[in-house]
């Protein structure tokens, strides 16, 4: 509940605007003179903000942000595959600030969950009564030897949309007809299972229509993968002998890269490509670890009712940086949002929680006029989030032509809903 | 807070969003999963993804029970609604036409408006009143919805034999409609942006 003792109350106090003097406090007025930080503007944490502001006007919500833009990751693997322009995937916070949340540009480097403050690299510090953490992921750059960010530059990863995904995008139209691109798939759990394999689709539809003696070879450490059924399905309809995917069990596990030469090397192979995608394994961004929310998986357990974590009272975590059964995309972590800020404002206005609705949904275009998709309908059972019985799904595998053309232009309107929905 | 003092915030602030959402509302926490597709509070930005924001009660709710047996077709939101029983999709359909109906900002086809106009009266106006304007009978209003998503509609209807609850679909939709036909009326209907 709403800790109106010690220094909350002062706290709250000390926030309140001159012009609300005159009313005393009550707990419906604690919501609207509460401050809350958000660190992460992505897709868990403009939300956050966002719905905080619009249900409490009054609430000083600050957003605290890395970067002037933000870069969406979906859509990215259209640009790879040229098809799209990094300038669609870019978005500026001027609309957020405009509603009135505090836009902050700036690194957090550190969160005291005891003094509740939020500290940035600026040396300036946040106080906070309730804060959401939404940074995303980082690499787990060890786990490849030779593969580290340096050699990124070389070898990209793509996998945080942004300078990143040019370089790809680049080395990709500079090759020569008849060379390989090589995409390492990383382990579960990562940020948009199916991309990897969107991106595959994606590459050879490019190299479809201007490198058609080119290949995209997929090493994976695992044996199977998300929609995995429709993907094959594609391959053989669109891109016929032009991607390979070797499973874990086939020594498709890379161990080790060697950037100079562009040898990737497995246990018992080496393979020489052209261009190489790395995408590492990954965990918990950073500011995670340096908050303590993580636990030993290298991801933050949760509250599925609140998305509080369970390390720290009064910090909450969304989106890729959360251990959970939702896949790490950017739908949950909009949804994820939405019910961390119905449990915040529940809180602060000392009212019973609303029981949680988690969704997930994902499209992927695997050619131009080819979307699928899958969704996800969770509940709370006894305290465990689960998929409702016989909801959500994938795409049938059987579809009609016309049925893949509408679910490739519906992944295009739920991109532009998503993102308005955030920065419109 | 209160009443005049939510007033004073929203004029203090010029915040463009309308009555805050309470806490306590099951029905927003249900209706906000549908946002990442169909826009804010429904009031969809893409521009063949339907407006559900505003429509009425009894359409959206019959339409999800619809969904969920397979009487009404879909690509997507069968699988979803499979995932909600009676009294969810109740409190959802509450929270959307408690919205307000906005109209899709859209260009339409001046070339072709007259054509379509003529159409209209003719064919749908009977039941698509005040230029299909109209939520009579509970009825979806096709002025101003997206007209990417009306032409899906009639579509799918024709060439894919999709299930819907239209009266006479085969003939008011289909035969007796050309493509150009399909064309020009959507763009009328886009062109009433009410
Ligand atoms: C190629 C690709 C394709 C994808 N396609 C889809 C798709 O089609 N559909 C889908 O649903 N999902 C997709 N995803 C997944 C989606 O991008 C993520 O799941 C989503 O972005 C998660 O949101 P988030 O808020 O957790 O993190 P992010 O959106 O990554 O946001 C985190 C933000 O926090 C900032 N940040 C991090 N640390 C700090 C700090 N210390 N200080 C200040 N700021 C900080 C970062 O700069 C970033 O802006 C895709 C991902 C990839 C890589
Ligand atoms: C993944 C994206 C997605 C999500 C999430 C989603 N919808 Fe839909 N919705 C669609 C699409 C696409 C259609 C068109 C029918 C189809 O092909 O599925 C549609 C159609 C509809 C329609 C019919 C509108 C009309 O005028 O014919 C209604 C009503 C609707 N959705 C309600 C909802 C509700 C309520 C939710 C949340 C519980 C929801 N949708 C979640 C994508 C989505
Ligand atoms: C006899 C009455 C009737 C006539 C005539 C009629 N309609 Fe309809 N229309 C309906 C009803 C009822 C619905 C709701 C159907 C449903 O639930 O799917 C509807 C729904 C629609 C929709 C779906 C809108 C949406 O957002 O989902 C479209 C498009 C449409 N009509 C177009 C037309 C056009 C164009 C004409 C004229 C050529 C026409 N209709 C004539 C009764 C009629």
């Amino acid at each position: 509940m709403f800790d109106l003792n010690r220094r909350g109350f002062l706290k709250v106090l000390g926030c309140i605007p001159l012009a609300a003097w005159g009313i005393a406090p009550r707990a419906a007025n604690a919501a609207a003179m509460a401050r809350v930080v958000v660190v992460g503007g992505g897709y868990g944490g403009v939300i956050a903000a966002r719905y905080l502001k619009m249900a409490e006007p009054g609430m000083e919500v600050t957003l605290i942000e890395r970067n002037k833009n933000y870069v969406s990751c979906p859509l990215s693997n259209e640009v790879v595959g040229g098809e799209s322009s990094m300038e669609k995937l870019t978005f500026g916070y001027d609309n957020l600030a405009k509603q009135g949340i505090k836009v902050v540009i700036d690194s957090v480097e550190a969160i005291d969950p005891q003094g509740r403050t939020v500290r940035v690299k600026g040396g300036k510090s946040y106080p906070y009564d309730q804060c959401v953490v939404s940074p995303g992921v980082d690499f787990k750059w060890g786990n490849i030897k030779g593969y580290d960010e340096a050699a990124s530059q070389t070898m990209p990863h793509a996998y945080k949309a942004g300078p990143q995904t040019v370089l790809l995008a680049k080395q990709i139209k500079e090759m020569k007809d008849g060379g390989t691109v090589i995409i390492s798939a990383p382990d579960d759990p990562f940020r948009c299972p199916p991309g990897p394999y969107e991106r595959a689709c994606l590459i050879a539809n490019y190299f479809k229509h201007h490198k058609p003696r080119s290949k995209v070879l997929i090493l994976d450490t695992k044996n199977k993968f998300s929609k995995e059924g429709l993907f094959k399905q594609a391959w053989a309809q669109h891109y016929q002998g032009m991607i390979e995917w070797v499973s874990g069990d086939n020594d498709g596990a890379v161990a080790r890269v060697d950037p100079k030469t562009m040898a990737v090397y497995t246990q018992l192979n080496t393979h020489k490509a052209d261009v190489v995608n790395i995408i590492p394994d990954q965990q918990a961004g950073k500011i995670a670890f340096l908050a303590g929310l993580t636990d030993k998986s290298g991801w933050c357990p949760v509250d599925f009712a609140t998305f509080e974590s369970t390390v720290h009272k009064n910090i909450h975590v969304l989106g890729d940086s959360t251990i959970s059964p939702m896949p790490k995309s950017a739908y949950s972590a909009n949804s994820q949002a939405k019910v961390c800020v119905a449990a915040i404002l529940a809180r602060l206005r000392n009212e019973p929680l609303l029981t949680p609705a988690l969704t997930n949904t994902c499209y992927s275009i695997l050619a131009p006029d080819h979307g699928i998709s899958v969704a996800h309908i969770f509940e709370l059972k006894d305290g465990k989030l689960v998929q409702v019985p016989g909801a959500g799904g994938v795409s049938p595998m059987d579809a009609s032509p016309a049925f893949r053309k509408l679910e490739s232009i519906y992944a295009y309107s739920w991109f532009k809903n998503i993102t308005t929905e955030m920065f419109g | 807070m209160n009443r005049s003092m939510w007033i004073g915030v929203l004029l203090a602030g010029g915040i463009a969003f309308s009555v805050p959402a309470h806490a306590g509302d099951q029905g927003a926490m249900l209706g906000n999963t549908c946002a990442g597709c169909h826009g804010l509070k429904g009031a969809s930005a893409g521009e063949t993804m339907p407006i559900i924001a505003g429509l009425p009660r009894d359409f959206i709710y019959t339409a999800m029970q619809e969904f969920r047996e397979g009487t009404r077709s879909s690509t997507i939101m069968g699988r979803i609604a499979k995932g909600y029983n009676d009294t969810q999709l109740a409190a959802m359909s509450d929270f959307f036409a408690s919205q307000k109906w906005v109209a899709a900002a859209q260009p339409a086809d001046q070339a072709v408006l007259k054509r379509g106009e003529k159409l209209h009266l003719k064919r749908c106006e009977a039941c698509h009143r005040d230029n299909g304007a109209s939520q009579a009978l509970d009825m979806q209003p096709l002025a101003g919805q997206w007209a990417g998503y009306l032409r899906i509609y009639m579509d799918t209807c024709r060439d894919t034999g999709w299930k819907n609850r239209h009266p006479n679909a085969m003939t008011v939709l289909c035969n007796d409609l050309g493509a150009e036909d399909v064309s020009a009326l959507v763009q009328f209907y886009a062109s009433q942006n009410k």
